[in-house]
């Protein structure tokens, strides 16, 4: 899952990078609007963390911009003001939540992962694929009841192809949410880690989950074993 | 004292329409009363003239030849008259329903006199006495009486007054009655007038007793406003308009320090939070700390620049002149700022060498200058210039502090003095001014009755100019040493 925080009091912006990152999102950062709009353009992220009072480029202008560009992403916005009248404008020009500051970063973690639930159509924190199922509340894996051991970033794959079970993703999507721009996307890294994800979820006697789709991308589904 | 304005008014006009109306009343009576007792005189008069056109003289006789029915009222009435003549000093004649009793014989010189008495009957009269001189006729009759020539005969004719006074009784009583209702009547119409009259005053204090404390957009609009109220309505909503921007200013004020206090004190929680989820190494946890001590930095000086805004405007910062060298004010406060404008590779023009003698406050004017050189240092360019001058110009002290690398444009100057503006480009980058710094200089410059302006000019040079009054301070001759510290007021 990618996220986008865009708040310009670096203090507050740097931590709530560092808690997403560690909660095993790829997180970008802008201080200001216009930069905010250069990010979201590509509308790769699934939430935007949005502050209202921004230089150059105001919060609310931003998210009217996002949508007007019918970007996929959805927005939770941040807020110094705690007066009604600023929620309601917030909602009504297309943010998907707010938050009021001084707010307390469990709160955002739970509202993240409300959003992300609400992105991917999925009711419910447990993800179950034929005997897998992955918690997506507490952050743990398991296949035949039996837990598995993934790593953050095995367990940023396998949650991302989990929320979009029965649908093929591509490389370039699963760089785009999954991974930071740390790497360069040429790299098989994503193909490395598909490896290793198999690796730790698949066993001997029980169907595949994972599948290949030449020149198309990776399905985590259950499949009729041909 | 009666409190209420319509009651006043109503008592005074109803107690002066009842004056007038008592007055014209009375006036009335007398002017009818004397009318009419004239005519009850002239009828007196005319009945003595009756009774002396009987009188005739036969050689010295005089005659009174009337019939009795002539003059009845004389002689069978119930109610009667009365006469008595005198040829002095003998009464010559008595009316007959006078029988042996006597009128009282008037004083005449010539005019005719009336008097009230009491006639022999009782009822109260009035009298008239007369003289007449009676004509020879050369025959006798009756009455007859010895006398030589013309003689002079007097005569007094009396008749009751009782209808007279029921005249004037009901008279009396039907004008008093006509004054209580016309008091009455006008009493009611005073009701009306007057509180046609004070309906706008109503109106308006109702309007005012409307006005609710958390709503001051209201304006008084009420219909008709008389002339003499307009400029208490004016007046009132001028006071309203001032009192609501006043109110909307600290709302907005209120508000800007919720947010700016609001977004640290979430950069703090979540920085802890965020630090405490898991274990850590001692580098991590230093740099957690680290930032946090910034951010309570930041808190710090917003809430000490509040607290000085505050007071200033409330009046509360006491001003404390005395002789101070300003060239080394300017170097002490310089020197904190040097290490950073190094840092920043900055270059320094220097254009402030002393001595500067002025006589102000020395600490509000440390403060001004901390604020000025820490905007500049901030807000210029990496390897800018920041330029530095003082000058005492006349009676002003000026100085000049101007960076290079500013983003604010001519059309942002006016916001500068903002509270909690911040130029967007500064505000992104350095993220540690709070935006007060610029109107609590403006507040200190007022208290030392100075002013401050803002330049923007070309290549990103940005101006701030201060400019102070210098005081009363002589220039020191070179041989004495000028006195420092020494409290002037």
């Amino acid at each position: 899952m990618r996220l986008l925080v865009v708040e310009d009091y670096q203090p507050l912006r740097e931590s709530l990078v560092q808690g997403l990152r560690e909660a095993r999102y790829a997180v970008d950062e802008a201080s200001d609007g216009q930069t905010a709009l250069w990010h979201a353009r590509s509308g790769e992220h699934d939430i935007i963390i949005l502050d209202i009072m921004l230089p150059k480029l105001d919060g609310l202008s931003v998210l009217r911009q996002l949508r007007e560009q019918r970007s996929p992403s959805l927005v939770l916005l941040l807020t110094a003001k705690d007066t009604a009248q600023d929620k309601i404008t917030g909602l009504e020009m297309g943010a998907d939540d707010y938050l009021v500051k001084p707010f307390v970063f469990a709160e955002l973690l739970a509202r993240v992962k409300a959003l992300i639930r609400r992105k991917y159509d999925t009711k419910s924190t447990i993800l179950r694929i034929a005997d897998l199922e992955v918690d997506v509340s507490g952050r743990c894996v398991r296949r035949g009841g039996k837990p598995v051991d993934l790593s953050g970033r095995e367990y940023a794959l396998l949650e991302y192809l989990a929320h979009n079970a029965g649908r093929i993703v591509s490389r370039t999507d699963i760089w785009q949410h999954v991974y930071d721009f740390n790497a360069s996307p040429e790299s098989n890294v994503v193909d490395v880690y598909i490896g290793l994800l198999r690796k730790k979820i698949e066993r001997a006697g029980k169907p595949r989950l994972i599948h290949t789709r030449r020149g198309q991308g990776y399905l985590l589904a259950e499949m009729e074993q041909r | 004292m009666i409190r209420s304005l319509r009651l006043r008014l109503l008592v005074h006009t109803s107690l002066a329409a009842a004056l007038m109306l008592g007055l014209l009343g009375a006036a009335l009576y007398f002017f009818v009363r004397h009318s009419i007792e004239a005519d009850f005189n002239q009828d007196l008069l005319a009945k003595a003239h009756a009774v002396a056109a009987t009188a005739e003289q036969h050689g010295q006789t005089i005659i009174f030849d009337y019939e009795p029915d002539e003059l009845p009222q004389f002689v069978t009435s119930d109610h009667p008259d009365y006469f008595q003549a005198w040829i002095d000093p003998k009464v010559v004649l008595r009316s007959p329903s006078l029988k042996q009793a006597d009128l009282p014989r008037l004083p005449v010189t010539g005019e005719v006199v009336y008097r009230d008495m009491v006639l022999p009957d009782g009822r109260p009269g009035r009298m008239v006495g007369m003289s007449f001189t009676t004509t020879i006729e050369p025959n006798a009759g009756r009455n007859i009486l010895h006398a030589e020539n013309s003689r002079t005969v007097i005569l007094s004719v009396a008749t009751d007054t009782i209808a007279l006074h029921r005249t004037l009784e009901n008279l009396g009583w039907l004008l008093v009655g006509l004054c209580l209702l016309a008091v009455a009547a006008s009493g009611i119409v005073l009701v009306w007038i007057v509180g046609r009259a004070v309906r706008p005053l109503e109106r308006i204090a109702r309007d005012i007793d409307e006005l609710q404390e958390n709503d001051l957009s209201v304006r008084l609009h009420p219909p008709d406003v008389p002339l003499e109220l307009q400029p208490v309505v004016e007046k009132l909503n001028g006071l309203l308009s001032r009192l609501d921007a006043a109110f909307s200013r600290e709302k907005a004020f209120t508000a800007d320090v919720a947010h700016e206090l609001r977004t640290p004190v979430t950069a703090l929680l979540t920085t802890f939070e965020v630090c405490r989820s898991r274990p850590r190494d001692e580098v991590a946890y230093i740099a957690a700390i680290d930032k946090c001590r910034g951010v309570a930095h930041r808190m710090q000086t917003l809430v000490e620049s509040l607290l000085l805004l505050a007071r200033a405007e409330a009046g509360q910062l006491p001003l404390k002149l005395q002789s101070t060298d300003a060239a080394d004010l300017l170097d002490d406060c310089w020197a904190m700022f040097s290490p950073r404008a190094e840092d920043r590779r900055m270059k320094l023009q220097w254009q402030a060498d002393g001595p500067i003698p002025i006589e102000t406050d020395p600490e509000k004017l440390r403060i001004i200058l901390h604020n000025l050189f820490d905007n500049a240092v901030s807000y210029a360019d990496e390897a800018g210039s920041i330029r530095i001058a003082a000058e005492l110009r006349g009676n002003e002290f000026r100085v000049e502090v101007a960076n290079t690398g500013s983003h604010v444009g001519a059309e942002q100057e006016k916001h500068l003095f903002e509270r909690f503006w911040r130029g967007d480009k500064a505000r992104a980058e350095v993220g540690v001014h709070c935006g007060l710094g610029l109107s609590l200089c403006q507040r200190l410059a007022r208290l030392l009755k100075g002013r401050i302006e803002v330049q923007t000019a070309e290549h990103g040079w940005f101006t701030v100019r201060l400019t102070l009054p210098a005081g009363h301070v002589e220039q020191p001759a070179p041989s004495i040493t000028a006195p420092v510290g020494s409290v002037a007021d």
